[in-house]
């Protein structure tokens, strides 16, 4: 059976809480899954007393579990990939047509 | 089974204690209130009734004018009687009621700042004025002093010490940005409420409070040896293994060792000296501490930039989810966990903000 | 049900806002008689009291759910206590102590003491109500920040208090020790700030009701009526040049009045001060009609609202109360004494300078804006004085209206934080209502 790399809607209405899994294909979505290899908080959020507006996503993922599961041949679903992708496990699926290059990552703290 | 007795309270032993202490003559039936400056009442009585009361003139205007009931003629003229404690503008003092308009039945002290007639318990306690809270933030941020020397120098609890140093921050930046700061509103403030200007040698609150915990307000019966050096820690264990005798509870302890150090002949200049050492040794150790857990956190941190967010990846580790996989601390929202939040009286709004 | 009137003259109920009715209620809340009463009957109407005080908006099973029989107390430890005894000679002898000589002051004396705790008994009962004091409406309230804990939940309500620098709109969040709220400056200059006089249809008779009224009473009077001329200005949409003549009229009928009140007023040594008023009201007069002969570039009707209405509370400002003409008089005085060659009659004093510039200072922080929904310059609304303490357990910075909520009120000897207007009677009472058992 196909294994996948996907997104498990918890949270509650209107304020989703995504679980990165992996689990078998055929599976309930929140069902218990293989794995859970990280979260996607998808509501964009301020840093407190930061007032130039800009927003930022909070995930948590265990890169080398997301490695292993590509390396024994899981499928991430398109969300998923793009979330990978961000970070460079995967190349991007979609790239955009008007950006060639891939958007800046920066390691911080480890300067 | 609670005593059914008038006034019979939880706790008797306090009840008694307090009961001892002078309570308010207004407990008693009947008490006598009078305004200070009284009228005779036919003054009152022969306003003619045609004319609408002065307070009320401006807003009543379109309405007719109310029924002069007993209780409303008492209530006008109170007004007229009470007219300092109107001019909220003019006032360059704390003005409360209790010692402008109240006089209390024979012998009994209204003090000036019970805000409150009837509870002799509250006081309107003095706040930090701004020069205050200035020198404060000068001494910490740029005196570079540790935060617990300045709470003991000027007798300000240490949480305060650094509420105000934060806020501070933050007028400031406000200030360099040019945004509008509420000066009018904080000058009338300063005249309304009691201020306090901080100096050394000057008490404002006591910086040195524990917390009563509850199992110490019970009585205990310790039987011990009458030889027996039985100290506050052996106090604390016996009231149980949990409870902390007071010297690792106080917010500054190192105040305790600079008095003993005076005590064991050392000058106290010296003695003060080596307390400002500890105070920074320790805020240093804490300051050491939260610093290597952010590095840390950062360390572990990517960041990606894309066009509308920033993308925030911090690495886990997905296997440390306990020995039966359900670990508290494992990654995720949890499953086989009930979500209790349709549950009756579940509290469903933030229990903090961070 | 007919619903009750919130401050009634029936029915004493004292409320969280500062309102002259509830000063009133204030004033004769006593406790009610109960030497003949059950106990129920008793506790039921302390309870009905207290709650009809203390979070009077909150349904009765939620502050059920909140009511906790613990009450918080701190005791003070003093260092110095602390560093000479380690609490043995508490428990010596039979364990209260060793008997020490008689002490005269104090006959019960069993040797030292943490002379850091006043000898009073710690009113518990009186924090019957200490967790109300942690939800975020009733704090604003306490902090000042709002006229009474409704107009403070709606701030909450409608999105102008940040916790933590987030926004928080929950009037139920209980603070944590440590939590920081803020609240829109302009919320607040709005809720403790005069109102804003309400628009009028007709110019409102100058002469008649002036010459009764006192001084004090005179300068709102003007403020208010060159403010109700503004907004009317406003809105009426006719030609430029009448209206600049009508500010122009006004500007000149403040000043009279300004000289009227000076004039009134015969303290001998008012005289320069009367001098460099009229010498001020003329500057801005001449500078005004100066513009306003230019004609390509007139002030806009707006601006010239703005600078009567500024003008006419510069008057209400250098029309002081007795004492400070008293102080200002011997200033001058003592000024007069010590160099007069600078005494020029036409210039003004080095003091009637410094007042002046101290004047234009505070005008350029609180501007005259009739955008603002308030009342310019803003004022501390009337009877708000007998209300206006800040508890401990707060920290107030008022200039950017933030504060923090430091910890939970505490009991100590003496004295218990939760501000709460009711005898040590009624709070026992209404305290044991919620110890339910009953």
């Amino acid at each position: 059976m196909v294994v996948k790399i996907r997104l498990a809607r918890f949270g509650r209405t209107n304020a989703p809480f995504y679980n990165i899994v992996v689990a078998h294909a055929r599976t309930a979505r929140n069902s218990r899954p293989l794995e859970v290899i990280g979260t996607y908080d998808p509501i964009p959020r301020k840093d407190p007393y930061d007032t130039s507006g800009k927003l930022h996503k909070d995930i948590k993922l265990d890169t080398l579990r997301a490695q292993y599961w590509i390396g024994v041949g899981a499928q991430p679903t398109d969300t998923a990939w793009r979330l990978l992708s961000l970070v460079g496990i995967l190349p991007p699926k979609y790239p955009r047509a008007g950006s060639q290059q891939a958007p800046s990552t920066t390691q911080s703290g480890t300067a | 089974m609670p005593p059914r007795i008038p006034g019979g309270g939880c706790r008797p032993q306090q009840l008694l204690t307090s009961l001892e202490a002078p309570t308010p003559s207004c407990t008693l039936p009947a008490p006598a209130l009078a305004l200070r400056p009284r009228q005779p009442p036919t003054a009152s009585s022969s306003r003619p009734l045609s004319t609408t009361p002065r307070c009320s003139s401006k807003t009543e205007s379109t309405k007719p004018p109310p029924q002069l009931t007993r209780v409303r003629r008492k209530f006008l003229d109170f007004l007229e009687h009470s007219s300092m404690l109107r001019k909220s503008k003019v006032l360059k003092e704390p003005t409360y009621l209790s010692n402008n308009v109240v006089t209390r039945s024979e012998g009994e002290v209204v003090q000036r700042d019970m805000p409150f007639p009837n509870n002799p318990y509250f006081r309107s306690q003095s706040v930090l004025s701004a020069v205050s809270r200035e020198r404060v933030w000068s001494e910490v941020m740029e005196g570079g002093m540790p935060i617990k020397a300045v709470a003991a120098k000027y007798s300000v609890d240490v949480r305060r010490v650094t509420a105000v140093v934060r806020m501070m921050e933050i007028e400031k930046r406000w200030e360099r940005e040019g945004k509008p700061l509420a000066y009018a509103y904080a000058r009338s403030m300063g005249h309304l409420v009691p201020q306090h200007n901080v100096r050394a040698e000057s008490k404002f609150e006591p910086i040195n409070d524990l917390h009563v915990h509850s199992h110490t307000m019970q009585q205990l019966f310790v039987p011990t040896s009458e030889s027996r050096h039985f100290t506050r820690a052996d106090a604390a264990r016996a009231f149980g293994e949990h409870i902390l005798p007071p010297e690792a509870r106080m917010r500054i302890p190192e105040l305790v060792d600079m008095e003993r150090k005076i005590a064991q002949g050392v000058p106290p200049p010296v003695a003060g000296a080596e307390f400002i050492a500890a105070a920074r040794e320790s805020e240093q150790e804490i300051a050491a501490r939260n610093f290597e857990r952010a590095r840390s956190k950062e360390a572990r941190t990517v960041r990606v930039q894309t066009d509308r967010f920033e993308f925030r990846f911090e690495k886990i580790d997905s296997e440390a989810v306990g020995p039966k996989g359900r670990s508290r601390t494992a990654v995720g929202w949890r499953y086989g966990v009930p979500l209790m939040d349709r549950r009756r009286a579940e509290v469903k709004i933030p229990t903090s903000m961070d | 049900m007919r619903q009750r009137r919130f401050h009634g003259l029936k029915r004493i109920r004292v409320r969280q806002t500062w309102n002259k009715y509830n000063l009133f209620n204030l004033w004769r809340l006593r406790t009610p008689p109960y030497l003949w009463r059950t106990f129920f009957q008793q506790k039921w109407t302390a309870k009905s009291l207290t709650r009809g005080y203390h979070g009077e908006h909150i349904k009765e099973h939620r502050w059920e759910r909140m009511f906790s029989r613990r009450l918080l107390s701190a005791v003070n430890m003093d260092p110095v206590y602390m560093a000479q005894h380690d609490g043995s000679e508490q428990a010596a002898g039979r364990g209260s102590g060793l008997k020490t000589r008689p002490d005269p002051d104090n006959k019960h004396a069993v040797g030292p003491r943490n002379n850091a705790n006043m000898r009073l008994a710690t009113p518990y009962m009186q924090m019957a109500y200490a967790p109300m004091e942690r939800r975020l409406d009733i704090a604003i309230f306490r902090a000042l920040f709002a006229s009474s804990a409704r107009q403070a939940r709606q701030f909450v309500l409608h999105g102008a208090v940040t916790v933590n620098g987030r926004k928080m709109t929950h009037p139920s969040y209980l603070l944590n020790p440590g939590d920081m709220f803020q609240v829109e400056i302009d919320k607040v200059m709005l809720g403790t700030g005069k109102p804003k006089p309400a628009a009028k249809t007709q110019r409102p008779p100058k002469s008649a009701p002036k010459q009764e009224a006192s001084d004090v009473d005179e300068a709102d009077a003007d403020a208010e009526a060159a403010e109700s001329e503004a907004t009317e200005a406003v809105s009426e949409p006719v030609d430029v040049e009448a209206l600049t003549k009508q500010h122009q009229a006004t500007l000149k009928e403040l000043k009279d009045r300004a000289q009227e009140a000076l004039d009134a007023q015969d303290v001998r040594l008012r005289a320069k001060q009367k001098q460099s008023l009229r010498k001020f009201v003329h500057d801005i007069k001449s500078t005004m009609s100066r513009t306003g002969k230019r004609g390509s570039d007139a002030p806009s009707t707006s601006e010239l609202t703005d600078l009567e209405a500024g003008l006419s509370s510069m008057l209400e400002d250098l029309s002081l109360t007795p004492t400070q003409r008293q102080d200002k008089a011997r200033q001058a005085q003592q000024q007069k004494e010590g160099g007069g060659a600078d005494n020029n009659e036409h210039a003004l004093t080095k003091q009637q300078l410094e007042l002046l510039h101290d004047i234009m200072d505070r005008h350029r922080e609180n501007p005259v804006d009739s955008s603002k929904p308030y009342a310019t310059p803003w004022k501390p609304r009337d009877w708000m004085a007998p209300f206006a303490f800040i508890p401990r357990y707060l920290e107030v910075n008022p200039r950017i209206c933030a504060a923090v909520y430091l910890r939970h009120p505490v009991a100590r000897p003496g004295l218990a934080e939760v501000p709460t207007p009711f005898s040590f009677n009624i709070s026992q009472l209404a305290f044991n209502w919620y110890l339910r058992r009953r």
